[in-house]
């Protein structure tokens, strides 16, 4: 026998190695270390290989490198001699190989993770000679070890033997009959004999699916059997230039909307839902779930796309329903990578990225602005004549001495114009028999755009530096015994300003160019001051807004760490019956926030005297009492969080036949510490808690029908007596319609076909805030001294008490609000190597015991809070679709794209609403995202009109305000005209759509992004609405204006009826703040979001295996019928834009 | 609802338990250790709510702790001192800032607004039906009183008087909240009990009651109150509804009860029908006899009030402590106007003076916004003190021009009736005399010697010199006897360059409602005092008023009651004045019937002003929407002399009409409740 490479590694160590992991288990589970249930890896890897005149061993190399593969081959077979070219994109190990061996005279079989390398010729060649073979061989285990006791057995007979102590077999075997190699808890290998003498077999494990395999709820299983809806997305498409995962989620995966309104740094998580927002509840964003573990919206934000090895969404409740309390609306599964047996693997990857805002706001000069002040102070009260000065404004035009006649462009004395990130991380991963290990860290660098003033010694710009450290270690304990252990840390440190970066933003339009400069030159009393002499002026009573003092007068620290550890223990019960598996997990993480704001109190300064002809000026202090140089004592904040996760899951999968069965039965145990830093209520810190029980039975008939029953029954904390758990079922079914032989003709068209359909039930607990959670019990407090319903008696007043409040009436009845959802699918894949996929699902949720405020309840009932039910509904319903296409135009070039839709919309079906009068006021039926407003017709032309139109009910108006449509015709124009218009203010369609094509080692990809049906109303106020959303009513308060209301708002010389802006005001004119139709936007638009171009060399020194560098941007440009600003702002158009990015970056494997 | 719970959670840990023995073969000890830590934990696991949270019963356990419930139901009581939510300020008695930031917004100067029009629909301001604009929600209020009295009767340690006490506390208040919406809405809602959150529909949507209805049940309850009550509250009750209070209340709800606007008022509610049965809301059928009965009932009702009050001390107030220090030299060369000056001066502020039959006790003593904040002038330059304190007097809430043209000459007759008074030349500059000249005696400590003022200033009842702030008088307060001019950079006066939106917009400025000890630089040292709900003086004048109009021909009896209080004020009797062609210009008007009401309406309005009584006299006798459409005028406040500030300017407009008499239910419970039937012309 020739040698055969083989590798050499111990079962599991040394005999004292396993004692000591044996303690270490027990020393991790009592310290609750976590961990995940299943130890598979996913080997859909696609494999990328190219290699002109190269050898077969150099092919291996590259596919070793690029997997984990091994490959046993007698030396003696490869010729060296032989060169090869091969030119493959994204293709598995078998194309590969195929293609590879065709020029060969050899052949290939893959199995596990070994590739067997034989002559083709000794199989191929027809033997006539003796019949019977004795074939012999060696059976080991994945390890290499042998394997005593397996059995070997011809198939469709009941030959059959077993091996020896050492593995050895030897059977009598025909030609052509085929041996079956098993043993209890691998899988089965059925093996052709041909010609061989000696078939040696490593057996593999099987839980290690090499089929595709999903993520689904507590375990994975072949992709082929799912029948839930799960989409998954490929990593490496949500990696983005910003430190931000979740802004590289809109388009990118269907089932998903998302959408991104702020671009601050830090605080930039954009929003996001599955299947639309179905409920008008209390919490409607889905369940977040890394490595099986609930985490936070930030936790996902700062993941690594490197560190990812899978991102699944499940949408329907066959997917969602065993994780039952927090199911409803939907889940983002996300699975961490795990290392694999071989050498040590390094990755390497750098990105530098420069960040500017997508659009800048425009604010008018101080010349244009002082006129449209002027216009507007004297249109709506002739007697009050100019506010400033003709002599102001041409001193100002003229732009001479800027300390008496500023003209401040605040944006730009505020913000620089781009910003520069840097980002590194590195993984390295390998493992032995013993254990595998991933280790990962990452270090992110983020700045804001915020200008920082050098007279102060500190920074107020936000400076974010962020480090996530990964390590997942998972222990062979035993063969049929694992240990996964995954911690991670994610450790932030934040200096920003004072006022958070939105806030300087909004601060912006709360200044204006002209009243004073953002800081004076000292004037000759005060040219020893210590302090920066900050402009403000007096204005009723107070100091007008300074932005830039606002920037520069302190800073805000923050230190955030969150730390995740998880251990599951998981055991084959193999011995007890075939199949049978067990897995315990705990979970804790530990989050805490500290923030500290340290400030000094600004120096104002204002224009005491000044000479027009020299410039001299002097200043009078406005604060010379309050204003303070030094930074005060520091304003601390607190917040810190625990999570505890227990789990414990039963595993049961067996093969009968064609009759395939699986048993899933889970029991968790959830809690949840919150400690608020400045929390008043008692309840607010009472922890968070879920108990609940779930299983699933799956049953899978030949491969070809699936029929799956899961359910979950949970149990709350917010809820009491028979209210308090809830029972959630599951019926999903599958028919794998390309695996029935009347579709063989069809297979080189469609490759596969499967129709999926599900109904199940998923509950929501989480239907109010922390503090309003206890719905069972009546929330009374004794409030504050002085408050509103305290009262005082006596001669001195001092006989006082505080009364009492209701927050809240005991409502015994309050539950689980459930979402019933429905869902139909079709996968099909089309052409024969799957080149075109189309994922298509159509669903229908329809929501049910929504717990609101109930609004049809009379002040007359003398109420202090509101009462609540279990009482709305919502329909919801729509299509998620995506379409993957793959081609190889030739061995040089490649291409695949991907596009994504997802249309939702939802009604309300129920609801507690008042009893309007008339049918449009009503909110049901109509999406729960829709908004009322009054119908404007134009603006008013003169008095007349006004006198001859109806009423309007919303204060004081006049020739140039908006005229309302008087829609009940009851002759007043009030709140009961509003009428529903415009689309729903969340988009109902999103749409997702990139190519990546490649040549040689150049590839490039983009990727569009797009939201339609969606509408906007603009903040015609002042301040934020309730959303936080600045107005953009120019001049009131002497507030900023922006250029695009100067060019067109009616004037007295331009009475334009249809003019964007009504009659100037100095003050806000209720009468123009009503939602109307004349804010309605539509806001859909479409955007480069990002573009990358890539080159990889194929570098083979110092062990550097590959070496990538790539050029990419990120929201390049947009397309919208909506000009102001960003349209994916919404209303929050005056706040920091998202960014656009360029970013260079290169990744180093080694 | 305990047992079931427990027998959840007990199949839940089953299950667990069931779970782990499947596991427990191969990892026993892991297993095992897990399986207790978890069932340990399972029975009370998701019983997280610790037991002693507090409850409604709580508060009524023992009498300390029912004190917060009595707090509460009192705490709904409006609060007539604080500057944006005070209905003091309808009418056109006061004047607040207006600069556009406080023009422009609804939740200042509430009053104000409604009466420049500004009253909506969509948020009714100072709406108390529902609580919005300011308002209190009264109908919580009546909750909170029903909750009350299901409650207090289970109270441990109340004995039986208490007890007693208590619960006509809570009934009257009851009764009261329910007047208070009557006075604003006229047909009411009755809500006699506490009704559940999961009530019928019939239960949650009542309709309105007739107007009738309303005032029977109000005085059925106060009826049922009154004997219950303590006759007198003292020192740590002052401020709680005792015999004194709640007669004299129950007379002003009788008295309200018989006016015009309530009573027979066809002319404005012929067509305002209950839909229910087609019967009109207001009694606009009443004859002549029935509106008779009603003023009879008035009539005893304030008549026992009168005879409670003075059996319990009560009377008209006289400041019978030493004057101030600064003041004695006055007082030395003008004592008898000085004497009446005080008792003027201090009649509201000087706390629970014997006047006060019931008051307004919740007085925030640790916070500003009240009324005297807001009509206190800032402490000038030249005194001690921090004089640009703004936080302690806003100095921005001052008089209308009409106020100073209301209070009577120094004969006790309206300025225009007066013979020796020019009303022709009333805005005539005028120059006071020295304090040399032997006219000075008469006027020291109410006009400052040798300084440029007007005629109208001159020659006026006490009233007025007590109660305003005038160019050339003085303003007493922060402990000083500030000399004031109103006009620009002058002391009381508009001053650019500091807290330059706080001033006095007529000129004019109102010291009726600042005490004189108030101290500046601190809101602290403000003296604090209860705001009167009702006092002595309304009594005597609502008496006249009843008289009156149940008598054919006013005579000595009607007189009397209005003498009482004009003797008080310095100025001669009624029947003297006006039977005096020398004097008055409508000679006898004081024996006219119609001629008399108008003399006690002028009375009431100069006795009771800036006490938020004027707007109801107008409002009762359907005059509210002629008297209040009038625009508000001023003196010019930029001017910085005599010349240039004595220019009568319009402040601001005016626009109350007829529908605003009754204030609107809100758009939101007429959406809520179908059965509701708006109020004419909303």
């Amino acid at each position: 026998m020739k040698k055969i490479n083989v590798w050499k590694d111990y079962p599991w160590g040394k005999p004292y190695t396993f004692l000591l992991i044996m303690k270490l288990t027990f020393i991790l589970t009592l310290l609750f270390v976590l961990n995940t249930s299943a130890n598979t890896y996913s080997q859909g890897a696609k494999l990328n290989i190219s290699v002109q005149q190269a050898t077969l061993r150099e092919l291996f190399d590259q596919i070793k490198s690029q997997s984990d593969y091994k490959f046993l081959y007698n030396n003696d077979l490869v010729n060296d001699d032989l060169k090869i070219n091969v030119n493959i994109k994204t293709s598995s190990v078998e194309d590969v190989l195929t293609e590879a061996l065709r020029q060969s005279n050899l052949s290939f079989r893959v199995v596990g993770k070994q590739i067997l390398i034989y002559p083709v010729a000794e199989t191929e060649k027809p033997d006539v000679q003796a019949q019977k073979n004795l074939v012999r061989g060696v059976i080991t285990d994945p390890s290499g070890a042998p394997l005593p006791g397996a059995t070997v057995t011809i198939a469709g007979s009941t030959r059959g033997v077993i091996t020896d102590a050492d593995g050895n077999y030897s059977i009598e075997a025909n030609r052509g009959e085929k041996l079956v190699f098993s043993f209890i808890g691998m899988e089965s290998e059925t093996v052709e004999v041909v010609a061989q003498k000696v078939i040696n077999m490593q057996m593999r494990e099987k839980s290690q699916e090499l089929e595709d395999v999903t993520v689904v709820a507590f375990g994975r299983q072949k992709k082929e059997s799912v029948v839930a809806s799960i989409s998954t997305v490929d990593v490496g498409e949500l990696r983005v230039p910003a430190s931000n995962l979740t802004s590289a989620l809109a388009g990118k995966i269907a089932g998903i909307i998302s959408y991104q309104t702020s671009g601050e740094p830090g605080a930039d998580n954009a929003q996001f839902f599955i299947r639309g927002v179905t409920t008008f509840g209390y919490k409607t964003s889905p369940l977040i779930l890394i490595d099986g573990f609930e985490s936070t919206t930030d936790d996902l934000a700062r993941l690594q796309p490197d560190d990812i090895e899978s991102f699944s969404v499940m949408k329907d409740a066959s997917a969602t329903v065993m994780y039952g309390a927090r199911s409803a609306n939907g889940i983002i599964s996300v699975v961490t990578k795990a290392g694999r047996e071989g050498d040590v693997k390094i990755s390497f990857r750098g990105d530098v990225n420069i960040a500017m805002p997508t659009r800048k706001i425009e604010f008018l000069d101080g010349v244009s602005y002082m006129r449209l002040y002027n216009e507007a102070q004297i249109t709506r009260n002739p007697t009050l004549g100019a506010y400033y000065d003709e002599q102001k404004i041409q001193s100002t035009m003229r732009g001479e001495y800027p300390m008496i006649y500023p003209n401040v462009y605040w944006y730009d004395a505020l913000f620089n114009k781009s910003t520069i990130n840097e980002k590194a991380n590195i993984n390295i991963s390998g493992g032995g028999k013993v254990a595998t290990y991933y280790v990962s860290g990452t270090m992110e660098h983020e700045t804001g755009l915020l200008k920082v003033d050098r007279r102060n010694n500190f920074n107020n710009n936000i400076d974010i530096t962020r480090t996530n450290v990964r390590s997942n270690v998972i222990f062979k304990l035993s063969p049929t015994t694992t240990l996964d252990t995954r911690i991670t840390g994610r450790f932030e440190r934040y200096t920003g300003p004072y006022e958070t970066a939105s806030e300087i933003y909004r601060q912006i339009m709360w200044s204006n160019p002209v009243d004073f400069p953002f800081t004076y030159e000292p004037d000759e009393a005060n040219q020893f001051a210590e302090h920066i002499l900050f402009g403000s002026t007096l204005i009723s009573g107070g100091f007008k807004v300074n932005p830039y003092a606002s920037m520069v007068r302190g800073y805000e620290d923050r230190n955030e760490t969150s730390i995740t550890a998880q251990a599951t223990l998981s055991q084959d019960l193999k011995f007890i019956t075939e199949g049978l598996k067990v897995s315990l997990k705990i979970s804790a993480n530990s989050w805490g926030k500290y923030t500290s704001r340290r400030t000094y109190s600004p120096y104002y300064y204002a224009l005491e005297n000044y000479n027009q002809i020299t410039g001299q000026y002097t200043l009078f202090a406005l604060n010379p009492t309050t204003g303070q140089a030094y930074l005060g004592d520091v304003q601390p904040g607190r917040d810190a969080s625990g999570q505890y996760y227990y789990e414990g899951i039963l595993n049961w999968n067996r093969e009968f036949g064609k009759h395939k069965v699986g048993f899933t039965s889970v029991a968790i145990a959830q809690e949840n510490l919150v400690t608020g830093g400045n929390s008043s209520s008692i309840y607010y810190t009472l922890p968070e808690k879920n108990l609940g029980i779930s299983g699933r039975m799956t049953y899978d008939y030949d491969t070809r029908y699936f029929l799956d029953f899961s359910y979950g029954y949970n149990g709350s904390e917010k809820f009491s007596g028979s209210k308090q758990f809830g029972f959630f079922p599951a019926l999903a079914a599958g028919w794998l319609v390309s695996n029935e032989s009347f579709f063989e003709p069809y297979k080189n068209l469609i490759s596969s076909l499967k129709l999926k359909f599900s109904w199940g039930q998923g509950g929501n607990d989480a239907i109010s805030g922390r503090e309003g959670r206890f719905f069972f019990l009546s929330d009374v407090s004794i409030p504050q001294p002085n408050t509103a319903s305290s009262y005082r008696w006596g001669n001195t007043f001092q006989n006082a008490y505080n009364g009492y409040v209701v927050s809240r009436y005991a409502n015994p009845n309050i539950t689980w609000e459930v979402s019933t959802k429905y869902n139909a699918g079709i996968e099909l894949n089309l052409l024969k190597n799957e080149s075109i996929r189309i994922q298509a699902d159509f669903f229908k949720d329809k929501r049910d015991k929504i717990y609101m405020v109930r609004e049809n309840f009379p002040a007359s009932a003398g109420l202090e809070a509101s009462i609540s039910g279990n009482v709305g509904q919502v329909d919801s319903h729509g299509i998620d679709a995506s379409l993957d296409i793959e081609h190889q135009f030739n061995s040089d070039f490649w291409m695949t794209g991907r596009a994504n839709f997802t249309y939702a919309t939802n009604k309300y079906v129920e609801l507690d609403e008042k009893n309007y009068p008339d049918e449009y006021l009503k909110r049901k039926g109509h999406n729960i995202d829709q908004w009322w407003g009054l119908v404007a017709e134009r603006l008013f032309v003169d008095q007349a009109e006004i006198d001859n139109s109806p009423h309007q009910d919303f204060g004081e108006y006049m020739a140039g305000d908006i005229k309302y449509k008087d829609v009940n015709g009851d002759g007043v124009v009030n709140n009961n005209d509003r009428v529903p218009m415009g689309y729903p203010t969340k988009p109902e369609i999103q749409v997702g759509a990139g190519l990546s094509v490649g040549y040689k080692k150049f590839d490039f990809s983009f990727f569009f992004q797009g939201n339609a049906r969606v509408s906007m109303f603009i903040n015609p106020g002042v301040g934020g609405g309730d959303d936080g959303a600045e107005g953009i009513a120019p001049l009131v308060g002497n507030r900023n204006a922006m250029p695009f209301i100067a060019d067109d708002y009616w004037s007295e010389t331009n009475p334009n009826p249809y003019a964007f802006w009504p009659r100037l005001s100095t003050s806000t004119v209720n009468n123009n703040l009503q939602q109307s139709s004349w804010w309605l936007r539509d806001v859909s638009f479409i955007r480069l979001k990002s573009a990358e171009m890539g080159y990889n060399f194929p570098v083979k020194k110092l062990k550097l295996e590959n070496c990538r560098l790539y050029v990419s941007g990120e929201n390049l440009f947009v397309l919208s019928k909506f000009k102001y600003w960003d349209p994916e702002m919404g209303r929050k158009g005056i706040g920091y834009p998202p960014n656009r990015r360029f970013n260079i970056g290169f990744k180093l494997d080694f | 609802m305990k047992i079931a719970i427990k027998r959840e959670q007990s199949q839940t840990c089953l299950g667990f338990a069931e779970h782990e023995q499947f596991a427990g073969f191969s990892w026993k000890n892991t297993i095992w250790v897990v399986a207790v830590f978890l069932l340990a934990s399972c029975s009370d696991y998701l019983d997280v709510v610790p037991d002693n949270t507090l409850k409604l019963e709580n508060i009524y356990a023992t009498k300390d702790d029912a004190y917060n419930a009595l707090a509460k139901i009192y705490s709904y009581l409006p609060n007539d001192e604080a500057t944006h939510e005070t209905i003091w300020e309808m009418g056109d008695e006061f004047i607040g800032r207006i600069d556009p930031p406080v023009q422009d917004n609804t939740g200042q100067l509430r009053a104000e607004r409604i009466m420049r029009g500004l009253q909506t629909t969509g948020d009714p301001l100072l709406g108390n039906w529902s609580g919005t604009g300011g308002g209190r929600p009264y109908y919580e209020a009546i909750r909170s009183t029903n909750v009350f009295l299901q409650y207090i009767v289970g109270t441990r340690n109340l004995d039986d008087n208490e007890r007693a006490d208590w619960i006509a506390q809570a009934t009257f208040l009851k009764a009261y909240y329910h007047f208070l919406l009557l006075q604003k809405y006229g047909p009411i809602i009755i809500s006699d009990k506490v009704i559940q959150p999961d009530a019928s529909a019939d239960e949650l949507f009542p309709s309105r009651s007739k107007v009738e209805d309303c005032f029977d049940y109000i005085i059925r309850l106060m009826d049922e109150a009154i004997p219950k009550l303590t006759e007198r509250a003292e020192e740590n009750n002052l401020g709680q509804i005792d015999q004194i209070a709640a007669t004299a209340i129950k007379a002003r709800v009788l008295y309200f009860r018989a006016s015009p606007f309530y009573s027979g008022n066809k002319e404005f509610f012929g067509d305002f029908y209950d839909p229910t049965d087609g019967g009109p809301f207001f009694p606009v059928d009443d004859s002549a006899e029935r509106t008779k009965e009603k003023w009879q009932e008035a009539l005893t009702a304030i008549n026992t009030a009168i005879e409670v009050a003075e059996r319990n001390g009560k009377g008209l107030y006289r400041f019978e402590k030493e004057v101030y220090v600064k003041d004695r030299n006055f007082y030395a060369l003008n004592p008898d106007r000085m004497k009446t000056y005080y008792d003027l001066r201090m009649l509201i502020v000087d706390p629970w003076n014997e006047e006060l039959l019931w008051a307004n006790s919740n007085v925030d003593i640790y916070n500003q916004g009240e009324l005297a904040h807001a009509t206190n002038i800032r402490l000038p330059a030249g005194f001690e003190g921090d004089v640009n304190a703004s936080g302690f007097s806003w100095q921005w809430l001052g008089a209308t021009y009409q106020m100073a043209e209301r209070y009577y000459t120094e004969n006790g007759l309206p300025i225009e009736e007066d013979l020796t008074f020019n009303y022709n030349t009333r805005l005539d500059a005028y120059l006071t005399p020295g304090a040399e000249d032997p006219d000075y005696p008469a006027i020291a400590g109410l006009m400052q010697p040798n300084q440029p003022t007007i005629n109208m200033y001159m020659n006026r009842e006490m009233r007025f010199y007590a109660n305003l702030g005038i160019t050339g008088g003085y303003f007493r307060s922060h402990f000083e006897i500030i000399p004031v001019y109103m006009m620009q950079g002058t002391n009381g006066g508009y001053n650019p360059s500091v807290n330059a939106t706080d001033f006095f917009c007529t000129g004019i400025g109102i010291q009726k409602l600042v005490h004189p000890e108030s101290r500046s630089s601190n809101w602290q040292r403000q003296v604090k005092f209860p705001y009167p709900i009702i006092r002595m003086a309304d009594l005597h004048l609502m008496k006249a008023e009843v008289l009156n109009e149940i008598k054919d021909q006013p005579d000595q009896e009607v007189w009397d009651a209005i003498n009482l209080v004009r003797e008080r004020a310095g100025v001669p009797n009624v029947e003297e004045v006006w039977s005096n062609a020398a004097l008055t210009r409508t000679v006898n008007k004081h024996r006219s019937k119609t001629g008399m009401r108008d003399i006690i309406l002028e009375e009431r309005s100069i006795e009771l002003a800036f006490e938020g009584i004027h707007f109801w006299d107008m409002l009762r006798h359907k005059r509210a929407h002629a008297e209040f459409s009038a625009p508000i005028q001023g003196w010019n406040y930029k001017g910085t002399a005599p010349s240039t500030f004595f220019v009568l300017g319009v402040t601001q407009a005016r626009r109350f009409t007829i529908r605003d008499y009754l204030w609107p239910i809100d758009l939101n419970e007429m959406n809520t409740n179908g059965k509701l039937t708006q109020n004419p012309g909303w």
